[in-house]
């Protein structure tokens, strides 16, 4: 969903724009459906297992509140860049991609250190075959989102030297736009992914 | 692969009249790396009927082995492999994809007067996704092969000693379901966005509201598909308990997740399908089709209906008697709207001036054939009778009814309605018609008999009939069932290969087509056969689809004419 140069089948830029907005807003209803299964899918094991399959579990490591906290900051960032383009601040745009960017490296890399503290337990957890899918739940779904965040830094990046190379007006930021977009989802998707298994264990 | 297509269309300068899409750029790359959705239409086309003849062939050594009691040519483990990589190939590479990504790119942007669909590179890049996910799946033959059925059901998918094969497999299916999203994204804003002035949503023609509806399901449907490869995918590689009882995990929440896509599935595959039969019916008989609005409503119905029904694969799976007969009977309430079509189309018929062309045999087969299948699905979903049929070749020949039956047999028609626009040649009617016999009688021969192996016991992805564990009337009356089944899918295998030979034949010695050469009124009529590489140089003239008053036969041109008595012409012709 790249703006297209040159082989657009539509007559005006905002047409394509907006058909681009469309097509995304479609897709992001299909990721919808793949995260919203894999967490019906959770709780129906979940649930399955049993009250106290929660108990010989070790707690969820700390470090998920400050990846949560990271990741929010980073949509702020995003916003930010997103008002300044609509306002004509190419300058602040640059910075607040950046800043989105950086952001999400961090989160990524929060997240790693976390896998790594939950795998110890794992192993040990690996014998009792209840608490074995609460653990691979985790692993699961917060890796899951780490490979969409993984897939938005892509086009993030270059959205990012775009921008850098003054390609977007207030009248013309579809790549902005679309990051945004995608990038509010991610969020989104990940309080809940959070909240279930904050829930959960 | 990303080479992009260098060559600009001459915006509105008067192109010669022999410039087209086929003849616009050439070279292999020009094919390779397009944008233009006509001929990522034909690659399509090309590549999904590969997958098909090879498909075939598994079905040929499937109905080899089981032509005569007894071992004949495969192994068990063989055996099992070619029903699988049968099913695998039909299913996933070539019913699904089939009719939207083939002939639904070839046509959707010209029948909707577009130039091209709203993404054309999203659309390169979902061929390339489904290029990606077919050679991973046939490849699954040389790691050890996969022997599991299509539908993948755990434990045989995590226990069997082909590990490999899954893994390929499982990664397979994930990579076409994005293909299939994507393509349903992109055609779905086309529709949305990119119908010119005039062209109303119901002045669409009904093939544009089955892919439409069809658009909808592959976004919504297809991601439970990719989580539960996924999820079986780290199962397998991680050996953790999610759907394997073994190890802790749920195997019936594997055969939910497993439906919930697969039974809107069959509607991805059936619905474009029907979307063809009413352009056929109602062009092939001149007369305006009956009901459009139901038609296009029940689409919808349709779509929305089969994400309720999944657990009518699982009547025995143990889920509650309270949710059998829930989805027995919302089972029951989906036959209505393919009823309602069904109805639709024989009241177009009526009174029709019909012509019996190559492309309208193919509509009344599949009028046939779908009635069967969708009466069969209804004992299907009776419990009482489910319990006999289950998991024997009732449900074998049922699915076939619907999916060859109705699916492949619309597309194979809409290719004959479509040829002469994609190519600008006219084929062999006479071979068309008997090709379209054989076919049609060779089809009949191999199913309906399956229908009587279920009724009377045989159970399905069964090597054989034979030994200490059957009776010697059940190997002798099976065997009789079976014998015949296999003749008549030689029979089908024949006609398969009259196709081929005819259409092939036609592109070298074919008369040219006509812009116009059944009387359709839809807009890919408008423009020339072949069309140019911009579709329209000015938009099209946008009227009823289906008001096939205002064409007249032209004698000399050997196709259809707006009447000359009527001031305004289609388009600017
Ligand atoms: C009137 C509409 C239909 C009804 C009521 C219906 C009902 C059913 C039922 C109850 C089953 C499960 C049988 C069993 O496993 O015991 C079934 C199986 C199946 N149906 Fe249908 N069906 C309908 C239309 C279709 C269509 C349109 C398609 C595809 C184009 C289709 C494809 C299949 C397939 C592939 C299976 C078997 C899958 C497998 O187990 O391998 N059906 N149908
Ligand atoms: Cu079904």
């Amino acid at each position: 969903m790249a703006d297209s140069a040159g082989s657009s089948p539509f007559a005006k830029h905002e047409a394509q724009v907006s058909a681009g907005t469309l097509g995304l807003w479609f897709f992001l209803a299909a990721l919808t459906i793949l995260f919203g299964a894999s967490v019906l899918g959770y709780w129906v094991i979940r649930l399955g297992a049993g009250r106290d399959a929660a108990l010989d579990l070790p707690a969820l490591p700390r470090g998920l509140w400050f990846s949560t906290a990271l990741l929010l900051a980073s949509s702020g960032a995003m916003h930010w860049a997103l008002t300044s383009i609509r306002n004509n601040r190419s300058g602040q745009l640059q910075l607040g991609l950046l800043a989105t960017t950086g952001l999400g490296l961090a989160f990524l890399g929060v997240q790693t250190r976390c896998w790594v503290q939950w795998a110890a337990p794992l192993a040990a957890a690996l014998s009792q075959s209840q608490t074995r899918f609460l653990l691979t739940g985790f692993y699961v779904l917060t890796g899951m989102h780490a490979l969409h965040v993984i897939g938005g830094l892509i086009p993030l990046t270059i959205v990012t030297l775009r921008a850098a190379c003054g390609r977007y007006s207030p009248s013309y930021y579809p790549g902005v736009r679309y990051c945004a977009m995608y990038w509010y989802f991610l969020d989104g998707v990940w309080l809940v992914l959070f909240a279930t298994l904050l829930l959960g264990t | 692969m990303t080479t992009i297509d260098t060559t600009k269309p001459t915006p509105g300068a008067e192109t010669p009249p022999v410039d087209n899409y086929l003849t616009h750029s050439s070279g292999i790359m020009s094919w390779l790396g397009t944008l233009d959705h006509k001929r990522i239409g034909v690659m399509y086309l090309v590549s999904i009927l590969t997958a098909f003849f090879l498909g075939g062939m598994f079905a040929m050594l499937v109905r080899l082995e089981l032509m005569f009691p007894g071992e004949q040519i495969l192994s068990q483990d063989q055996y099992n492999m070619a029903f699988t990589l049968h099913g695998v190939i039909m299913v996933f590479l070539v019913i699904i994809p089939s009719v939207p990504a083939s002939l639904g790119n070839f046509v959707l942007p010209i029948m909707l007067g577009a130039k091209d669909v709203a993404f054309p590179r999203l659309n390169l890049f979902s061929y390339y996704l489904w290029v990606t996910g077919a050679v991973l799946a046939v490849s699954t033959v040389f790691f050890g092969g996969v022997d599991t059925g299509w539908t993948l059901y755990v434990p045989y998918s995590t226990t069997g000693t082909e590990m490999n094969g899954i893994l390929l497999l499982t990664f397979a299916v994930f990579v076409l379901g994005f293909s299939s999203i994507f393509t349903g994204i992109n055609f779905i804003v086309t529709i949305h966005r990119l119908r010119p002035p005039g062209m109303t949503w119901f002045r669409m023609p009904l093939f544009l509201w089955a892919i439409y509806a069809t658009g909808i399901l592959q976004v919504m449907a297809t991601p439970v598909i990719g989580i539960t490869v996924a999820l079986l995918a780290v199962e397998r590689l991680f050996g953790i308990g999610i759907f394997d009882p073994a190890l802790g995990g749920d195997p019936v929440l594997f055969q939910h997740f497993f439906w919930f896509y697969s039974h809107p599935a069959v509607y991805i595959m059936i619905l474009p399908g029907m979307g063809i039969i009413s352009e056929l019916i109602s062009v092939h008989s001149h007369k305006h089709i009956f009901g459009y609005k139901f038609i296009a409503f029940s689409s919808v119905a349709i779509a929305i209906f089969s994400f309720i029904v999944w657990g009518h694969h699982m009547f025995l799976s143990g889920q509650s008697p309270l949710m059998n007969v829930v989805f027995s009977a919302i089972t029951f309430s989906v036959a209505i709207p393919s009823a309602v079509k069904v109805f639709n189309w024989l009241a177009t018929l009526y009174k029709g001036s019909i012509s019996f062309n190559t492309p309208m045999l193919y509509a009344l087969s599949f009028l046939v054939l779908f009635t069967i299948s969708g009466l069969t699905g209804l004992h299907l979903g009776t419990l009482a009778t489910d319990i006999h049929l289950h998991d024997t070749y009732f449900v074998v020949a049922h699915f076939h009814y619907t999916m060859m039956g109705g699916a492949l047999i619309a597309m194979i028609g809409g290719i004959h309605h479509w040829w002469p626009k994609i190519t600008g040649r006219m084929y062999s009617e006479f071979l068309g018609r008997t090709a379209c016999g054989l076919i049609f009688v060779g089809f009949n021969l191999t199913f309906f008999t399956q229908f009587m192996l279920g009724s009377k016991g045989m159970p399905r992805r069964y090597h054989d009939y034979d030994g200490p564990n059957w009776t010697p009337e059940a190997t002798e009356l099976f065997g009789t069932y079976h014998f015949w089944s296999s003749i008549g899918s030689f029979v089908m295998a024949a006609g398969f290969f009259l196709i081929a030979f005819y259409l092939l034949h036609s592109l070298f010695r074919g008369k040219k087509a006509p812009a116009n050469p059944w009387g359709g009124r839809s807009l890919e009529w408008q423009c020339a056969s072949p069309p140019p590489h911009d579709n329209f140089s000015e938009p099209p003239h946008v009227g009823d689809p289906y008001d096939f008053t205002v064409l007249e036969w032209d004698e000399q041109e050997q196709g259809y004419h707006w009447r000359h008595d009527l001031k305004h012409e289609p388009g600017e012709a």
